[in-house]
């Protein structure tokens, strides 16, 4: 009977399933002529927005689809008619499948390969697309449809639970614990996936419930109950984020021999080249300098494989007083933030360009000013938990200064251009994958080898799909390369005049592995870490005891 | 039986609209159940088809629990409703087509002899037919299959007089070949086809019994005496809405029996000069029996 009721669906609904699949196909079109050619701004904001009219629209046509047979109520014929329920929702189901998803997926694919993405890349990514939005949209609009009995009451409950538990989330934001920083930088994708994967659950036994029990009322509570429940999967603590990850790996943790040790120089800030070695120093503005302060612990990385990037997620830090008393522990880059909702964290960043090893004698470790004001004379047994990731380089790339659009290994699919200005080079890419964590660029006369200034940025994210496809199945960036500084008073050698002959050097870094290290000082005393700029403005003010504001 | 409700109780909300309701249909019988708006036979109707649970009481339907009405029982009821939603958006030959695979028993030519009586428009949307329209393409849909029970909850419910017969043609056709159990207001539409009769006050049953024995103890009585009629002070059992007008008493007996009223009139009423005793239609029935439950 599946197959009856799904035509008798199909019936009622492919003029509406129609009007989607065209969303779908001009939204394919919109952003294929964004990705070849220069448009204006104006249409680069329809096709941020375009796609969510398309996402209403599936959204739409998913809860009408279950309003054929609505399952609240004691009216509709179908309650009285031989139909098997199990064929019913697997007959819902098909449709979702067949001309929700189905044709989404094959627009999607187009989309990508017409771009010049692999096929294999654009499978890849129209299928994850396809997976995430059956997750993020259609599940939870099957159950929206299996609560309600028509699109306005759909659109009524569906705003109610969408404010609720958007109030919910800025409440707990604010609030302890789920203020402290959960998964940051990279690993964010995991509460997400987590969170996506808790409400298909709840969507499906909803929805399961529903065509077999139909008890509406009882269906809202448990529906209700546990969206909110999901709530804190979003802030999922850090370590199971992290073991995730690890699982991930491409590369397994024991093959890494880095190493993390007590440094023998101590307070010599030295910067790396190509990737600048930056700590939280240069970074804590001014309203969270009066909430904490940044220690600089002697520390030593060693054994960091060649061509590569390590990148301290997170570090956990534990002060134990005498007697084995705990005093404090905490998360040591990040940071309350004290003007608005939720954490700020302060990535670390060690570069071994060509080496092999690379000596960092300093690395920083931010705590709350009261503990530290409390502590800083005691003698204390630190413990302080990396937990790292290392980025492997992959080969550079030379690109011209005005391509078209090509495949750029580890990027995508590249164009060059001036902008309008005539000022900087841009770099636009799309890409079926996530974007590299990190990059290094640098404008160069290829005659002369004189180059402006490298320009690194790192992205952080590690996940393995493209997080939130809402738009399209592919991700797009920009990367900017000015011929002057900020200020626009230096001119950088590459500049105007120069720069048909001059190309592009590119290099990625890919995440290659995820690991822990751990580091303990027996005996310390935190006022001997405390940093210089910091001990500089103690003494202006005249007190070892207070802290410059 | 082949519907057995007992100690039904079903809420909406706070409100209570079966306090404890039980009756039983006999297989092969055509069962009118009766009472005043918001007594709960529509409640009735819906708890044994499923649609709402009892929260006490069990409901039987073809031997089966209605609770757990299966495709298999529901494929041997046919369900007929003035608020039934149907298809809006299918044809009506569409929708009997998208009907026959559901049903194993599905006659094709009785199908076909049923729009042919019902003058259906097989290519008309459902959603732009009238509602008497509606109703007729409701019974369509239930008929084709032979059930062995036919629900119908208020199927007159605004009907010209010209679909009305066209409907009780079709009924009145098809009635002896299935059990069927009907709500409706339109007791002189019912009446010639029921065979047994539940009265619903207040989410109970007051009192069930074939069409025979309500009709047969149901009389309209007037007599005549040769002084100026006065109500008695203290009624016989059964004798309801009791007047007096010049020498001629006039009451309703629900409990008729040709002995008993003439024991009945000779200890109470001496004088009488003609009694004049006449059947009473079940819609007269029905009223005397309602306003006298509302009464108490």
């Amino acid at each position: 009977m599946v197959w009856h009721l799904f035509k008798k669906d199909v019936r009622l609904l492919w003029p509406f399933a129609l009007i989607v699949v065209a969303g779908q196909a001009v939204n394919g079109a919109l952003h294929f002529v964004r990705d070849h050619f220069v448009t204006s701004l104006p249409f680069g904001y329809v096709t941020i927005l375009y796609p969510m009219v398309v996402l209403m629209g599936m959204a739409s046509l998913a809860v009408t689809l279950v309003h054929q047979d609505p399952l609240p109520g004691t009216a509709h014929d179908w309650l009285v008619r031989p139909v098997p329920r199990r064929d019913l929702l697997l007959a819902k189901l098909l449709f979702v499948i067949l001309l929700i998803h189905l044709p989404m997926l094959l627009l999607d694919f187009s989309e990508a390969t017409f771009i010049g993405t692999p096929a294999r890349e654009a499978l890849f990514a129209a299928s994850t697309r396809s997976v995430f939005l059956f997750c993020a949209i259609t599940a939870p609009a099957l159950m929206l449809g299996a609560v309600t009995a028509s699109l306005a009451e759909a659109i009524l409950v569906g705003a109610v639970v969408a404010l609720g538990l958007a109030a919910v989330i800025l409440v707990l934001s604010a609030s302890p614990p789920y203020s402290s920083p959960r998964s940051p930088m990279g690993l964010g994708w995991v509460p997400t996936a987590v969170t996506h994967a808790g409400l298909l659950l709840v969507s499906a036994a909803i929805v399961v419930f529903q065509y077999f029990r139909r008890r509406t009322r009882t269906a809202r509570t448990v529906a209700a109950i546990a969206l909110l429940a999901l709530v804190p999967l979003s802030y999922l603590p850090f370590a199971p984020s992290f073991a995730v990850q690890q699982w991930l790996s491409p590369t397994a943790t024991e093959q890494v021999r880095i190493d993390v040790g007590l440094a023998q120089e101590t307070r010599t800030r030295t910067p790396a080249t190509g990737a600048d070695a930056a700590g939280p120093g240069d970074r804590l503005s001014s309203p969270l300098q009066r909430s904490a302060i940044q220690l600089q612990l002697p520390v030593r990385i060693g054994q960091m494989p060649r061509d590569s990037i390590l990148f301290v997620d997170r570090i956990n830090v534990r002060l134990i007083g005498p007697g084995d008393r705990l005093r404090y522990q905490g998360v040591g880059n990040c940071i309350r933030n004290l003007y608005s909702t939720g954490t700020a964290c302060f990535p670390s960043e060690y570069a071994s360009v060509a080496t092999g090893t690379y000596a960092i004698p300093v690395q920083t470790l931010i705590l709350p000013k009261q503990v530290y004001t409390e502590l800083k004379f005691e003698p204390l047994r630190v413990e302080v938990d990396y937990f790292l990731t290392l980025f492997t380089g992959r080969p550079q790339v030379s690109l011209g200064t005005s391509e078209r659009l090509r495949p750029v290994a580890g990027m995508g699919l590249c164009r060059t251009g001036i902008d309008e200005d005539g000022d900087a080079v841009n770099l636009n890419c799309v890409s079926a994958r996530t974007p590299p964590a990190c990059m290094t660029i640098v404008l160069e006369d290829p005659r002369t080898h004189v180059h402006n200034p490298p320009l690194h940025q790192c992205g952080f994210d590690y996940s393995p799909v493209i997080r939130g496809p809402f738009e399209d199945p592919l991700v797009r960036f920009r990367i900017t390369l000015p011929f002057s500084d900020l200020s626009h008073l230096i001119r950088f050698p590459i500049d105007a005049p120069q720069i048909q002959d001059a190309r592009l050097l590119l290099k990625t870094y890919a995440p290659a592995a995820h690991l822990r290290r751990q580091l303990i000082f027996p005996a310390a005393r935190l006022s001997d870490w405390e940093a210089p700029w910091a001990k500089a403005k103690e003494a202006t003010a005249g007190s070892p005891y207070r802290l410059a504001n | 039986m082949i519907v057995q409700l007992e100690h039904l109780h079903c809420s909406y909300g706070r409100t209570e609209a079966l306090r404890g309701l039980s009756l039983a249909v006999p297989e092969g019988s055509t069962y009118a159940l009766i009472g005043a708006n918001g007594a709960g036979k529509t409640t009735t109707l819906k708890v044994l088809m499923n649609m709402l649970v009892p929260s006490h009481g069990t409901a039987t339907v073809l031997g089966v629990d209605s609770r757990r009405l299966a495709p298999r029982e529901l494929a041997q009821i046919g369900y007929v409703s003035e608020n039934q939603v149907l298809p809006g958006g299918l044809r009506v030959g569409e929708f009997l087509k998208f009907l026959r695979p559901f049903y194993g028993s599905w006659d094709i030519e009785l199908e076909r002899s049923i729009l042919q009586r019902l003058a259906l428009p097989t290519e008309q949307r459902i959603r732009d037919l009238s509602h008497g329209m509606r109703l007729k393409m409701a019974l369509a849909g239930a008929l084709p299959f032979r059930p062995r029970l036919l629900v119908l909850d208020e199927p007159f419910s605004g009907l010209d007089p010209l679909v009305r017969d066209e409907f009780m043609d079709q009924l009145l056709h098809h009635a002896g070949e299935m059990t069927i159990l009907i709500s409706s207001h339109e007791l002189a539409e019912i009446e010639n086809v029921t065979t047994h009769v539940g009265f619903i006050q207040a989410g109970k049953v007051l009192f069930e019994e074939s069409m025979e024995e309500l009709t047969g103890r149901s009389r309209a009585v007037r007599i005549t005496l040769r002084r100026a009629a006065v109500q008695p002070a203290q009624l016989p059992p059964g004798w309801m809405q009791v007047s007096a007008d010049g020498n001629v008493l006039s009451f309703i007996h629900t409990r008729f029996s040709a002995d008993s009223l003439a024991a009945q009139i000779d200890s109470i009423l001496p004088g009488v000069t003609h009694v004049d005793v006449q059947p009473l239609p079940l819609r007269a029935i029905f009223t005397t029996l309602a306003r006298a439950a509302r009464e108490r």
